[in-house]
């Protein structure tokens, strides 16, 4: 091989807590980027292989499961405001128990067989069933059986003396700046001597309803509210599998449920995986194999909107976490009504803008149900022994339909709503090829592959949103009374011709030359073609060179350099203009309706290209004295030209956004990968594993006239953006007001300003990533340990900086009536002498108000996994039918420690409030983690 | 047996080949611009006006102190993304569609539609140097063919306007008995706004 392939092999993965394939894989892959986007079960992972290189299309990896291409996209209903860090991505649907191989390919050279969708990247996963290699012909079956605890991971800790208020007054407030708890009577501070103040529920509003508040008292004091609100969920996984061999043919068979509860009650996720893999040899020669897979979930999440410091910020948007986190000490979140009679949602301030958490639990949800169906059929004929004809087909369909529910009374969406959607997404994959495998001379061998490949995907989606919820609690449309519904299909063809061939000399010296030829249909016919070859040469000389043969040190080396290439089409319908058109934008007085038509402001592209990958990667590979050490280096360049982007346009244009080639990014990267062998003895083993990866992403330049195009818009002053010259993703967002002398200029009040336009706060990108981690064996029993660190990376968190900002956080434990002067200059350049209240400066100067100071360095350390395991001596079971039986318990995300960010926080960065997608670097108050321990009884018969 | 093999692959191949020619590339969730009705554009040019009218009076109703300023401060109330919205409706909602009707009413000579649009646009344009001064328009409307349209003068877009005004009055002189519905729809439309 002349490409860098890191493979794992089902030990690394079975039998842990992650319902997520990819979230096994954080830190055991060097080179690849797993972040998960939030803890809520079933939630989404982006995946990021050797950095960026698109802007406005797919940086995730092609998934291949049994040698065919699977769905792998995460499709939320919502964007990042309305809360998309909740939707699922459909690897969610793979059995993490029912995989026996993960290869990660991660060059371009590597990537000709899978055509343009694995230019980012490829995991290759065969499952258990897929594996056919069954050779006993005994019937072997397992069960298995775990239990996992789940609990919020990411809990800050809160100072218990001040309370809910502002400007040290007990008051309603949003805030938690009011009175000292251990002073009751304090002049001015509205609390009692006796420690209470009035019930924030006796109000004409609540006591119409419930008459028992009026004249009521409430104590002021420090209350156990995240404690008392986030729950312990409980994770099942029972696993039962089989495989036998009869004759010729063999099978296996797997059968997974898994019944995931979540941190709080409305995130849940049930799976249930059924798989079924044959294998048949006929008497002429011909092999066929099949792999039949079938997948039923149901999850269910909370609303979960994005908020930059008080309630969820995207019009319309609904989020339980958005004000749970920073709910003032003193206001008793748990003990609290949250509703009145006719279920309106009650809750502490006065004018009831706060809706209450529980009501929330309560009221809402967000529901997925996903069947799918993914299976494979081959048949191999081997026309000579050095000759053989393969075809395969390939068929994944899945339906997601989800179901958005809200109901009426609070004050987040008060007329209710329900917004359903249907998503059928088919990929059939045909493909037909030869391998000639023969040594042509002693010394020369010849292997290769040369085929077609023909891959067609559909995708039919329907959407229905109601408002006006006429019937508390009945979620069906009809029950409401406004509706709008959209709809609408995607259909797109993919042929592809190629060739691999691998010249080896002896065993040392290997030449692999790769060709693929594409056809696409998103693109005119002019453009819609394109040609990707591929090089590369590996030489051993351990192999070569009888004096490097049985020498002390070096066990194995090889030398690698290749050359891929790799292109990239558009989505469907980009090249062509159409014409808008639109009903019921208007109903006049007497009813009649009105449709539209206007010019689309989609300016259509006929002379849309492909985009080009180019990387140059040189690697090496070494084994020393005597398998104590391995090695892995490889070094890459990766240059991407002709990028598209989905361009906004200035309006005066005529139009607001086009499809264009309009970029071109360089990529350098370094991964290493070290193995220490330190005790390799037959009872007792003992290894350590360390990789390292540095990924440099730099934006070389934009078409001419643009000078920075946005990636992902938060708000227009906030977003990721690329920028000529600038690292990918590059976070912009508003600044404090400067002087010309560079520093804060602070009014008369002693305050920032902030500035309302967009500068360069920060890169998200990390400087480096190090896992280090080691595995223990004596006799049955094993012991092993993950530890991540990641260095740099800028992050813009709302959460730290809003549990500061009002008077929540440990941090926020001082004495508030000692006034602050903030640094910087007053408007003549002198420096700042103006006095301004603690309150004032904490509140007002900083990251609610103005970004940059709620970036953070979010390098962090994390003890990413840690394993126990037990097998039992086989003496011991000699009575019994089982073979084998092991206990293993695990423990995921148990510590960590955010480097950059106030310590009482808790925070835990590894997030993205952006979803899946090509922003990172965001956390907007709604996506809390998990941990994760318990442990897995495994018996084999 | 190995020829039995060969016309299989061959045939195979054909087969794979010939669906090179993919026709997937109009999109079957929108229609093409040939299909465009000169009486839905005006709707929706109508609608357009009302927003675009609507935006301009709401960010200068501030500053004229018909209603009160949002922010205590000239900067927060008029920040960098204040106007976005009407520059969007004039240039990439409003114009297009007009210049669209004026085309289509010379194809079916049918005038009344382009008098409208013609005096709707002229409108749009004098609004647009009253609140900006010098305004893209000879170097606009082009699409990717110019990223960055440089501003004409004011007075030059004054005299496109008083042009467009010309030869709306020539046209509608005809249609006095549509000229005063249409009135009637835009008082209705931007009461209602």
């Amino acid at each position: 091989m002349g490409y860098a392939v890191t493979t794992l092999s089902s030990a690394d993965i079975e039998l842990k807590p992650e319902a997520d394939v990819t979230r096994v894989l954080r830190g055991k892959v060097p080179g690849v980027n797993i972040n998960q986007t939030s803890g809520l079960a079933g939630s989404g992972t982006n995946i990021i292989i050797r950095g960026y290189t698109s802007i406005s299309g797919s940086n995730q990896p092609l998934f291949v499961v049994d040698g065919v291409p699977f769905g792998s996209s995460t499709s939320p209903d919502r964007g990042a405001l309305g809360g998309n860090a909740t939707a699922s991505s459909r690897f969610l649907d793979l059995d993490p128990n029912n995989v026996a191989e993960v290869s990660v390919l991660k060059g371009l050279s590597a990537t000709v067989l899978y055509g343009e969708a694995g230019r980012n990247g490829v995991i290759l996963i065969t499952t258990k069933s897929g594996t056919h290699n069954n050779k006993n012909d005994k019937m072997s079956v397992f069960v298995e059986q775990g239990i996992f605890v789940n609990q919020i991971a990411s809990l800050p800790q809160d100072q218990d003396f001040y309370g809910n208020g502002f400007d040290n007054a007990a008051s309603g407030a949003f805030s938690n700046w009011g009175a000292d708890v251990r002073k009751p009577g304090a002049q001015g501070t509205n609390l009692d001597a006796d420690g209470t103040i009035a019930h924030p529920y006796d109000r004409a509003a609540i006591t119409a309803f419930l008459p028992e508040y009026k004249g009521a008292r409430y104590a002021y004091k420090a209350y156990d509210n995240l404690q008392g609100f986030y729950q312990k969920g409980l994770i099942s996984n029972t696993s039962v599998g089989a495989s036998a061999r009869v004759d010729k043919t063999s099978i296996n068979f797997t059968f997974s449920h898994r019944d995931e509860e979540g941190f709080v009650p409305l995130s849940k996720l049930k799976r249930n995986n059924l798989s079924l893999g044959t294998n048949t040899t006929l008497a002429n020669g011909l092999t066929l194999t099949s792999t039949f897979n079938y997948v039923g979930i149901d999850k269910t999440a909370p609303p979960a909107g994005a908020s930059t410091s008080s309630n969820p910020d995207g019009a319309g948007a609904s989020s339980l976490f958005s004000n749970v986190l920073y709910v003032p000490r003193s206001v008793d979140l748990n003990g609290l009504a949250y509703e009145l009679p006719n279920h309106t949602s009650i809750f502490y301030r006065g004018g009831n803008d706060i809706q209450h958490p529980l009501w929330t639990i309560n009221n809402t949800k967000d529901l997925e149900d996903v069947n799918r169906f993914f299976g494979t059929i081959g048949a191999r004929f081997s026309v000579t022994d050095w000759l053989s004809l393969n075809y395969r087909l390939g068929v994944d369909t899945y339906s997601q339909k989800n179901s958005y529910q809200i109901n009426r009374g609070g004050p987040q969406v008060p007329d209710g709503l329900m917004v359903t959607s249907n998503r059928t997404n088919t990929i059939m994959d045909h493909n037909l090829n030869a391998q000639f495998n023969k040594s042509l001379t002693e010394s020369f061998n010849l292997d290769a592959v040369v085929g077609v490949n023909l891959r067609t995907d559909n995708l039919d989606r329907t959407f229905t949103t109601s408002t006006n919820q006429f019937v508390y609690g009945l979620f069906a449309h009809n029950n409401f009374i406004t509706h709008s519904n959209s709809s609408d299909k995607y259909d797109e063809k993919l042929l592809g011709a190629f060739a691999t061939a691998t010249l080896g000399y002896k065993s040392y010296l290997y030449l692999n030359l790769q060709g693929r030829n594409d056809w696409t249909s998103t693109l005119e016919k002019d453009n819609a073609s394109v040609f990707y070859p591929s090089a590369s040469v590996s030489f051993v000389p351990t192999e070569a060179f009888t004096g490097l043969t049985n020498n002390k040190v070096l066990d194995y080396l090889k030398l690698r350099v290749g050359y891929g290439t790799s292109a990239g089409y558009p989505d469907p319908y980009r090249t062509r203009s159409v014409l808008s058109t639109s009903t019921r934008n208007f109903v006049t007085g007497t009813g009649t309706v009105i449709n539209t038509n206007s010019v689309s402001n989609f300016f259509g592209n006929i002379n849309l290209k492909p985009e080009i990958h180019k990387e140059l990667e040189f690697g090496i590979d070494a084994k020393l004295f005597k398998n104590l050490i391995g090695l892995e280096v490889s070094v890459y360049n990766k240059k991407s030209t002709d990028l598209l982007v989905n361009l906004p346009l200035d309006p005066s244009t005529g139009y607001n956004e086009t499809a264009i080639n309009a970029a071109n990014i360089n990529t350098n990267g370094i991964e290493l990968g070290l193995t220490v062998n330190a005790i390799q003895k037959k009872d007792v083993n003992l290894s350590f594993n360390a990789n390292f990866t540095t990924v440099d992403n730099i934006v070389e330049e934009l078409v001419d006239g643009v000078d920075q195009i946005s990636i992902f818009s938060i708000f227009t002053t906030l977003g990721s953006f690329a920028i000529a010259g600038q690292p990918y993703g590059v976070i912009q967002g508003t600044k404090a007001v400067r002087h010309e002398n560079g520093q804060r200029l602070v009014s008369s009040q002693g305050l920032y300003a902030s500035d309302n336009n967009l500068n360069l706060l920060g890169n998200p990108n990390e400087n480096y990533t190090l896992n280090g981690g080691f595995n223990f064996s004596y006799k049955g029993f094993g012991l092993s340990a993950l530890v991540t660190y990641q260095d740099g990376g800028a992050m813009f968190a709302s959460l730290p900086s809003t549990l500061m900002g009002r008077g929540v956080l440990q941090e926020t434990d001082f004495d508030r009536f000692v006034p602050v002067i903030a640094p910087g200059v007053k408007a003549d350049g002198t420096p700042n002498d103006v006095q301004t209240s603690s309150i004032n400066h904490y509140w007002q100067n900083g990251g609610v108000f103005i970004d940059e100071m709620r970036i953070y360095d979010a390098s962090y350390w994390k003890l990413r996994e840690v394993g126990v395991s037990y097998k039992l001596p086989s003496s011991l079971l000699e009575k019994t039918p089982f073979g084998s039986a092991t206990i293993t318990l695990s423990g995921q995300n148990l510590w960590f420690k955010a480097l950059g960010f106030p310590p009482g926080a808790n925070f835990d960065p590894e997030v993205s409030a952006t979803g899946v997608g090509n922003a990172r670097g965001f956390e907007l108050m709604n996506t809390p983690t998990s941990k994760t321990y318990g442990g897995t009884l495994r018996f084999t018969f | 047996m190995k020829i039995f093999n060969k016309y299989l692959v061959i045939s195979l191949l054909t087969i794979t080949f010939t669906s090179c020619e993919f026709d997937l590339l109009d999109s079957p969730n929108e229609v093409g611009p040939a299909n465009a009705n000169i009486d839905f554009l005006l709707a929706n040019s109508y609608l357009t006006f009302n927003d675009l009218m609507t935006g301009v009076s709401n960010n200068t109703m501030g500053v004229t102190r018909l209603v009160t300023m949002q922010a205590n401060v000239y900067t927060a109330d008029n920040g960098p993304q204040t106007w976005d919205g009407v520059w969007e409706n004039a240039y990439a909602n409003l114009i297009p569609d007009f210049d669209l009707v004026i085309v289509k009413a010379k194809e079916s000579g049918i005038t009344f539609p382009e008098g409208v649009a013609k005096v709707l646009k002229a409108y749009a344009l004098t609004t647009m140097v009253d609140i900006f001064g010098d305004v893209p328009y000879t170097e606009a409307f082009l699409g990717t063919s110019n990223f960055g349209p440089k501003a004409d003068k004011g007075a030059d877009i004054y005299a496109v306007s008083d042009k467009l005004l010309d030869e709306a009055r020539t046209i509608l002189a005809g249609h006095q008995q549509e000229h005063w519905l249409m009135i009637c729809i835009m008082v209705v439309l931007l009461q209602n706004g």
